[in-house]
């Protein structure tokens, strides 16, 4: 079997210069005199914290940059020593040795001023950003977020949105000024309108063969996370989508000879990134949607209300929402994108997005005859990983897919 | 003459507690509703003629369980599917729980998926401490009592909250008078046994065990004391639903005089204020219980500290349940913080089935370090 070319999206490139600028952008923001927020990254409150000057920065993403560039070692030691169990979330692991003052990428993130969290996604999202705050002596502001068993009901927004405006009061006595209102309408205009252009890329996959795969899309959704609601970030997506859409038009697709098309659930492997390319390769497999990608794709947002909308994209994110919905989404996806079969990615330190992983796998062999794989390892800490073993069963799950 | 109750009665009752239960409904022929972990507003649904009775799921065998749950989720919710799953909580008529962690999350997702009987209700526990987030919590509190309303068909009046209110501060103020004991020098009770008398609490009808403690207590004064001289421990943790782990823990020859636990004074330190508003009273003292779901950790250092001082802790035993996030991220902060005041700690992370042999060297290592 000759090895396909795999073609790269070009704007997906910049993603690295773009990750460099944000962290620099911190350290440029406090020598302006400005402040510097740590914020959850799952819909983190930017619009707002961007209309007041603010720069954040995601421990989440600093944590999976670090493991890309094969640093987390040290910072997993440190973390460790310091009595943070194994088993706890391996980005909280990774940030808590930086922050207890391991050697760390750029010389650990730039200090914040406060910490941001949103509690829409998992345990860690207070416990950890509890275990920093403490840490660092800082202020910690938190927006509750309700889990939502049925349907997002009027008093749910309600409840998030006037705890967004009490932030806004909270920042307002950080930084010793009002925030201009319709600079917050400008920014969640221009976090919706990225969206909307992330959304179109990704709904181009459902084009055979796929315009782009899971490596440019795990990159590309970075603008996104870290500057939702700047028009940097708008030109982004407007660039990228401009490469995909000329692809699809011309029936390009991200390798030659596409044979499987695969959904991905769970936070990628950021230190085997890698095992995307052997099922490319190997089996002529290529991913066609990520659940996790498509967490940064909520649009709607009306600017006129801009406390109600940030706290629908709060609320309305795929953790927090039933499961009997995400069963549904799953089930549509696989429809529309005409998908073989799930990759499901189980991270032991990472319940809010494993823990039901074998029930998923069991409903959707039983009701719809839908196969998928559960690979085990860690997202984050390299050593949870066996990589002949996660091969062995990719093998034996393509098998089965090459035997339908 | 009639005899004194004895504290082993507290171990039958909760020994036999699925046979105790299955006879009160069949008597009484009223609903019974699973609660998970200690923090359901229990008085609502006591007020509505509901018998709460608290999740203690299986610490063995879990085998069904690992069809829908990985090995990373909790034990104290693997447990409780088991059971479920092994039919062996057929006396169930609801199941609740509040929204505390993700391994919660997870077992409320999957059981509304497969459950076709048993219905679920997920009580919303802010992660804030601002006026809105208890304002909402209040407004969740009443929300909850507006559902069990639809699912008993019983209006619940402000009368009905005042007596629940009642019968569980009593329950609370004699498990405080119980605990009073544990600070004398010679305390005529073991830990293993508050354990049992707290456990049995609530797994059946709260005013027949308000009745039984009264009892226990009006003769345990007389009790021989456990002699002087033990190392004093306090345990901190999760609810621990297994009486052989602390068991364990005093056989190496230290005796348990507190704890910071779901099943120890975590379940009945705080009462609910009686002058006030019923659902606003109930809400406040949920939300200001001292756990690592949500409380800030210089109210949990507080707490620890006091207790130590209180009841004269020699060490602290932090005994973790294997994967559970709230507690693993506390302990650093709080071992530090014992430190800081010198009292020496012990960490034990434990999974069922308990390995004993090891937890056995652990603790004895510990207690001639106390020595």
């Amino acid at each position: 079997m000759s090895k396909p070319t795999r073609r790269t999206i070009s704007a997906a490139k910049e993603v690295t210069s773009l990750i460099l600028a944000h962290y620099m952008s911190a350290v440029q923001a406090h020598d302006e005199g400005r402040r510097v927020a740590w914020c959850t990254a799952v819909a983190p409150p930017s619009e707002i914290l961007y209309a007041m000057g603010i720069q954040p920065l995601f421990p989440e993403n600093y944590a999976c940059v670090s493991t890309v560039m094969k640093a987390t070692q040290e910072m997993f030691q440190t973390s460790e020593a310091h009595g943070f169990s194994r088993d706890l979330c391996s980005y909280a692991r990774c940030v808590m040795g930086s922050v207890l003052g391991s050697e760390a990428p750029f010389g650990g993130m730039e200090k914040p001023d406060v910490l941001i969290t949103t509690k829409n996604v998992c345990t860690p999202y207070l416990k950890w950003w509890q275990s920093m705050a403490h840490a660092l002596n800082l202020p910690l502001l938190v927006i509750d977020s309700p889990r939502i068993t049925h349907h997002i009901e009027e008093f749910h927004v309600k409840y998030v949105a006037n705890q967004l405006k009490s932030l806004v009061k909270e920042l307002e006595k950080i930084t010793s000024k009002k925030l201009d209102e319709e600079k917050l309408k400008e920014a969640v205009k221009l976090s919706n309108k990225a969206a909307e252009l992330w959304r179109k890329v990704l709904d181009y996959r459902r084009f055979k063969p796929c315009p782009i795969g899971v490596t440019d899309s795990s990159a590309a959704m970075f603008p996104m996370v870290i500057s939702a609601g700047t028009t940097e970030t708008v030109e982004f997506y407007e660039k990228l989508l401009g490469e995909v859409s000329k692809r699809v038009g011309e029936g390009v697709g991200v390798i030659n000879d596409e044979k499987f098309r695969l959904l991905l659930s769970g936070i990628p492997f950021w230190h085997h990134l890698n095992l995307f390319n052997y099922l490319e390769d190997r089996y002529g497999a290529v991913f066609v949607y990520e659940l996790y990608t498509a967490n940064w794709g909520i649009t709607g947002l009306d600017f006129a209300k801009p406390f109600e909308s940030l706290a629908y994209k709060i609320l309305y994110n795929p953790v927090n929402m039933p499961s009997k919905w995400g069963e549904q989404w799953v089930v549509k996806i696989v429809k529309d994108f005409k998908v073989n079969g799930l990759v499901l990615l189980s991270s032991r330190s990472c319940k809010a997005t494993s823990i039901g992983n074998i029930a998923i796998q069991k409903f959707l062999k039983e009701k719809y005859g839908t196969p998928s794989v559960i690979l085990e390892a860690d997202h984050t800490d390299e050593r949870a990983y066996v990589d002949a073993q996660t091969k062995e069963r990719l093998d034996t799950f393509m098998e089965i897919l090459e035997a339908k | 003459m009639k005899e004194n109750i004895g504290v082993e009665k507290f171990r039958e009752l909760f020994e036999t507690r699925d046979a105790v239960t299955t006879e009160w409904k069949q008597n009484s022929g009223k609903k019974i509703a699973g609660c998970i972990s200690t923090y359901i507003p229990e008085e609502i649904l006591y007020a509505a003629d509901v018998l709460p009775v608290i999740a203690v799921g299986n610490t063995e065998n879990l085998l069904k369980a690992d069809m829908y749950l990985p090995s990373f989720a909790c034990s104290y919710m693997r447990g409780f599917l088991e059971k479920l799953l092994e039919e062996k909580y057929i006396y169930l008529d609801i199941i609740t729980l509040p929204s505390l962690c993700d391994s919660i999350w997870g077992f409320y997702g999957i059981w509304t998926q497969i459950s076709e009987n048993l219905p679920i209700y997920l009580l919303h526990y802010p992660s804030a401490h601002s006026k809105e987030a208890l304002e909402y919590f209040i407004e969740e509190v009443a929300r909850f009592k507006n559902f069990v309303e639809a699912f008993t068909g019983k209006i619940v009046f402000e009368r009905d909250l005042e007596t629940a209110i009642d019968v569980y501060n009593k329950s609370r103020r004699l498990l405080r008078r119980l605990y009073e004991l544990k600070k004398k020098e010679s305390p005529p009770i073991s830990g293993v046994e508050t354990l049992e008398i707290v456990l049995s609490s609530m797994t059946m009808p709260k005013d027949k065990h308000n009745q039984l403690l009264e009892e226990l207590l009006n003769g345990l004064a007389e009790r021989k004391a456990y002699p002087e001289g033990k190392e004093r421990l306090l345990v901190s943790g999760h609810i621990i639903e297994d009486p052989s782990l602390l068991k364990i823990i005093e056989e190496t020859g230290g005796l348990i005089v507190s704890d910071d636990l779901d099943s120890g004074t975590r379940y009945f330190s705080s009462l609910v204020n009686e002058s006030r508003n019923p659902i606003e009273a109930i809400s406040e003292r949920y939300f200001n219980l001292p756990s690592p779901y949500r409380s800030r950790f210089e109210d949990r250092i507080k707490h620890h500290i006091a207790l130590v001082k209180e009841f004269q802790v020699d060490g602290v035993v932090f005994l973790t349940r294997k994967f559970c996030d709230p507690y693993l991220f506390d302990y650093p902060i709080l071992n530090e913080a014992m430190k800081e005041e010198g009292v020496p700690t012990l960490h034990i992370e434990y999974e069922y089935p308990i390995a004993k042999m090891s937890l056995k060297t652990r603790v004895e290592a510990f207690i001639e370090m106390l020595r």
